[in-house]
């Protein structure tokens, strides 16, 4: 009733950009990724470039160094993202590199990564689904 | 922008396949990969469901919104969701939705005649495209299919009640609303490695190790009935409860048992609404997380948003 | 059958409430019966009424929105039907029959007359028709009365259509809303005239600010509605309806609660209702926690009724088992659709010339004396000006510097003048508020000389 409509959650407005970036002033090599109308689905796996120290396991007596951390990009310092609002529909992601890179050029590399893996991904489940028809 | 790559190869492996449900294990990748394939299963891969009704007679004991949302709730066979489009950026019907592109058309008529009560279901929807009807849980699997074939209960009507409608069915997404969504269940869980460790069992006598294997509330252990061993039957019923390292502390054995979870290797476990299968949900998911991703890749006319290049940009357009 | 009334939730009051023409009632559009029940509820037949649902409620902190007994809903939950509601309301009209032997009728709409728009609900009676879709500003019956209505008419029957004027009735709801004209009856109130009753039917779902409550008196208004991949979920694929904040158990006590939910999931899980009556166990008319344990453990949940759960965000586990299972939730019939309110300008009363008081009068929101001490701490005396004065009752007023009486403002010499000195030569304007004013002659007629001492600001 007095919430905004549904679709305004996935729906870029006419005009405004999907994706737009702001350097920081203060540190170089930093900067802000404020994507419209994306949620933690994006958020989440862009900001996986990076490690991120896993206290959740802690509880269940885990160890070991996560091998992911070996697949992540050592010239990034720091990627986050945040939701700002749940009545603002974006997420901000901040990346923050050394200067081998930049963070437009991890944003994109990340992007492009995740791409890959996923057509990795899709042609590996194909395959298994062949296969699994196959058999019966 | 040409950077040093640090993809991965993530590894998949069906485990159980059935139209509406499909257990595999993914490998090789982490739990983001694995949330956002589970967030898209549930929110974002597109299927067909009635958005709009229009009635023309109810006289049954259920108001119209009432009968409305009902119909909504109605799973529609969605094959076609992919390729359809979405009736808010439709260019053939000026967005008021119902054209062939963007929506599909349901007629709904039943009237009791008799002193039985009539159950309108599923059934009675009557489609304009034989591509989307609503879904039929009786035919494909064979266990269930003898008399109890009714589709979905809809309303039922008492003698001269009538019900009559139009319903317009459309593309959309589960975000949106949930009677968009896909799917019914998706979750996974992280694969447990559960280690034994066998000196410390071999001083246990065997009524301790019984309390050991029964300390689990799911079946995970079992005592070799030969050997009087404790052994692992099913690892993936361990729901890491702690209840079996409670009890090994309780016996003086820390470290007894020890269950680690594997923290890139997931068990997904995918059950659909019967819109569409459970294989092609995970794979139209991974379409429309790779479509986010195109999408959200800087290109040539990102603009930065910097309010001094803004400013600058301005001013050099101005002259 | 007994009208039960059962204060704020929404069950239907008696099975027979859909047939009644009540000013107001509340249906819960998929009751359910509660999980676990006492005998004392079987015995009274409460469970036959459904008055709530059986909410999978994790307790748990989430996001911050669910502070102060706040919940936080899952939005799927409530496109599914949870927490739907019906409210109805009535409408009535009645056609009165006056002493001169005239009386009001209620003719077919005349279309030149009114916005169209306006009268499209009518039918050819001029009475709304059950089935449309009614806004606010619709007219629902088309009724007019007769202009003279006392003294002898000539002929009572056949006046002609002059001598009648229009005493239409609107429908006036909060905007937003479109509630659906459900019923209409036709009957005579005691005095024999013609009743004409409308029902009104709206379905709501839940929104922000609507409160719930679960039977043990432990209330809460939603705090959030949030997406359910943003939900928390278990490896079985079970994800809640609702997030109740933990902070709620230690003060309040209600282990009664905690109860129902081991009781409830043990009831799901195995397909018997489960009893909770109090003192019962002895007796044999309550499950025991043990046993309720035992059938959790049997069906491979953990035996106090704690869950692993992955965070929806990231999908990782999170740092705590949650106490997760079915509680039998009720909707409380206070929605924020019936109290919200704002307003910018709008009416004022009378005497002071300061705006209305509550919502039904489209009242403004008082900045109170502990709003205004708090104004005052801070030192933001334009605030306290604006708000006490220009946006309440600001009134202009002819000060007479010499003797401090308030004068009149005389249009004709274009010139204040003192009504005591008879003379406008030390008059000085002013603003105040409209009460001040009205304070000072109230205590001028009780023979007290308030004086004003005016100085250069």
């Amino acid at each position: 009733m007095n919430a905004p409509d549904r679709y305004e959650r996935f729906v870029v407005p006419e005009g405004v950009k999907k994706v737009s970036y702001e350097r920081d002033t203060k540190i170089i090599n930093a900067a802000s990724f404020t994507v419209e109308r994306e949620d933690h689905t994006i958020g989440n796996i862009l900001r996986m470039q990076v490690p991120i120290s896993l206290n959740f396991f802690e509880h269940l007596s885990f160890q070991g160094v996560l091998f992911l951390q070996l697949h992540r990009d050592p010239d990034v310092l720091f990627a986050g993202y945040k939701l700002p609002h749940p009545l603002q529909y974006k997420i901000i992601v901040r990346i923050h590199t050394t200067s081998q890179s930049s963070p437009m050029q991890a944003y994109n590399q990340a992007v492009n990564d995740l791409d890959k893996e996923l057509d990795h991904l899709k042609s590996a489940f194909e395959a298994e689904l062949a296969k699994h028809s196959r058999e019966y | 922008m040409e950077g040093r790559s640090y993809q991965r190869f993530p590894t998949v492996k069906i485990r159980e396949l059935k139209n509406d449900y499909a257990k595999f294990e993914l490998r090789d990748t982490d739990a983001s990969i694995a949330n956002a394939l589970r967030r898209v299963m549930i929110a974002e891969v597109p299927t067909i469901a009635i958005d709009l009704v229009e009635i023309e007679v109810n006289s049954s004991v259920l108001n119209d919104e009432f009968i409305a949302h009902r119909l909504g709730l109605i799973p529609l066979t969605s094959e076609r969701a992919m390729s359809m489009r979405f009736s808010r950026d439709c260019d053939a019907c000026d967005g008021d939705g119902q054209c062939e592109y963007c929506s599909v058309e349901f007629h709904l008529r039943a009237k009791c005649l008799n002193d039985q009560t009539l159950d309108v279901t599923s059934r009675e929807l009557i489609s304009s495209d034989p591509s989307v009807v609503p879904v039929d849980f009786a035919s494909p699997s064979s266990e269930y299919d003898n008399a109890e074939n009714r589709g979905i209960m809809i309303v039922k009507l008492r003698r001269g009640q009538e019900l009559r409608l139009r319903a317009i069915a459309r593309k959309g997404i589960g975000k949106d609303h949930a009677k968009w969504s896909p799917a019914a269940t998706v979750t996974f869980m992280y694969e447990p490695e559960i280690y034994i460790n066998e000196d410390m069992m071999e001083k246990l006598t065997l009524e301790q190790r019984m309390s050991v294997v029964e300390s689990s509330p799911t079946k995970v252990f079992d005592i070799d009935a030969k050997t009087g061993r404790v052994v692992v039957v099913d690892p993936e019923a361990y729901t890491y409860d702690d209840e079996v390292i409670k009890k090994c502390e309780s016996l003086n054995a820390p470290g007894l048992v020890e269950v680690h979870p594997k923290e890139d290797s997931f068990i997904f476990t995918v059950e659909s609404t019967g819109a569409i299968k459970a294989s092609q949900l995970v794979l139209n998911a991974i379409d429309i997380l790779k479509q986010k991703l195109d999408a959200v890749r800087l290109s040539e006319d990102t603009v930065e948003a910097d309010e001094q290049f803004l400013e600058l940009d301005a001013h050099m357009r101005g002259g | 059958m007994l009208s039960l009334k059962y204060g704020q939730t929404d069950e239907v009051a008696a099975l027979f409430s859909l047939c009644r023409m009540d000013t107001l009632i509340y249906l819960l559009v998929y009751p359910q019966r509660p999980l676990l029940t006492t005998r004392t509820i079987e015995l009274v037949g409460y469970d036959k009424l459904g008055a709530g649902q059986n909410a999978t409620v994790a307790v748990m902190s989430y996001s911050g929105y669910d502070i102060e007994d706040a919940i936080v809903m899952n939005k799927s939950s409530l496109d599914r039907g949870f927490g739907r509601c019906i409210v109805m309301k009535k409408m009535s009209a009645i056609v009165q029959k006056y002493e001169n032997g005239t009386s009001d009728r209620i003719i077919r709409p005349q279309r030149e007359r009114y916005d169209p728009e306006r009268l499209q609900i009518l039918d050819d009676d001029g009475l709304a028709s059950p089935g449309e879709i009614i806004r606010p500003d619709y007219i629902y019956i088309n009724k007019q009365s007769p202009v003279v209505t006392r003294g002898p008419i000539t002929s009572p029957m056949g006046l002609p259509d002059s001598a009648y004027k229009p005493s239409i009735q609107t429908y006036k709801g909060p905007e937003g809303e479109t509630p659906v004209l459900d019923r209409v009856s036709l009957c005579s109130d005691k005095n024999n005239n013609l009743c004409i009753k409308f029902m009104v039917r709206h379905t709501r779902r839940p929104e922000v600010g609507d409160k719930f409550s679960s039977r043990h008196g432990q209330k809460g208004v939603c705090g959030t509605i949030v997406q359910q991949e943003d939900f928390p979920f278990s490896e079985r694929g079970i994800c809640p309806d609702l997030i109740m904040n933990p902070h709620g158990f230690p003060s309040r006590m209600t282990v009664g609660k905690m109860i129902e939910l081991l009781g409830s999931k043990a009831g799901v899980s195995c397909g018997r209702f489960h009893y909770g009556s109090a003192f019962g166990e002895p007796s044999g008319h309550a499950d025991k926690v043990e046993a309720i344990s035992e059938t959790l453990v049997k069906h491979g949940f953990s035996y106090n009724g704690k869950d692993f759960i992955y965070s929806g965000i990231t999908g990782m586990p999170l740092q705590a088992y949650i106490f997760m299972g079915p509680i039998y939730y009720q909707k409380l019939k206070h929605m924020v659709l019936d109290k919200m309110h704002a307003r910018g300008s709008g009416p004022r009363v009378m005497i002071t010339r300061q705006p209305t008081e509550g919502r039904s009068r489209n009242g403004g929101l008082r900045v109170g004396e502990m709003e205004r001490d708090c104004l005052i701490a801070y030192g933001a005396s334009m605030l306290i000006y604006e708000r006490l004065m220009i946006s309440s009752d600001p009134f202009e007023v002819q000060v007479c510097r010499k003797c401090g009486l308030l004068g009149y403002y005389n249009y004709k010499l274009k010139t204040g003048i003192c009504s005591t000195c008879k003379n406008g030569d030390n008059i000085s304007t002013m603003k105040l508020p409209y009460a001040c004013k009205l304070l000072i002659q109230e205590l001028q007629s009780m023979n007290i000389v308030p004086r004003l001492k005016l100085t250069e600001a």
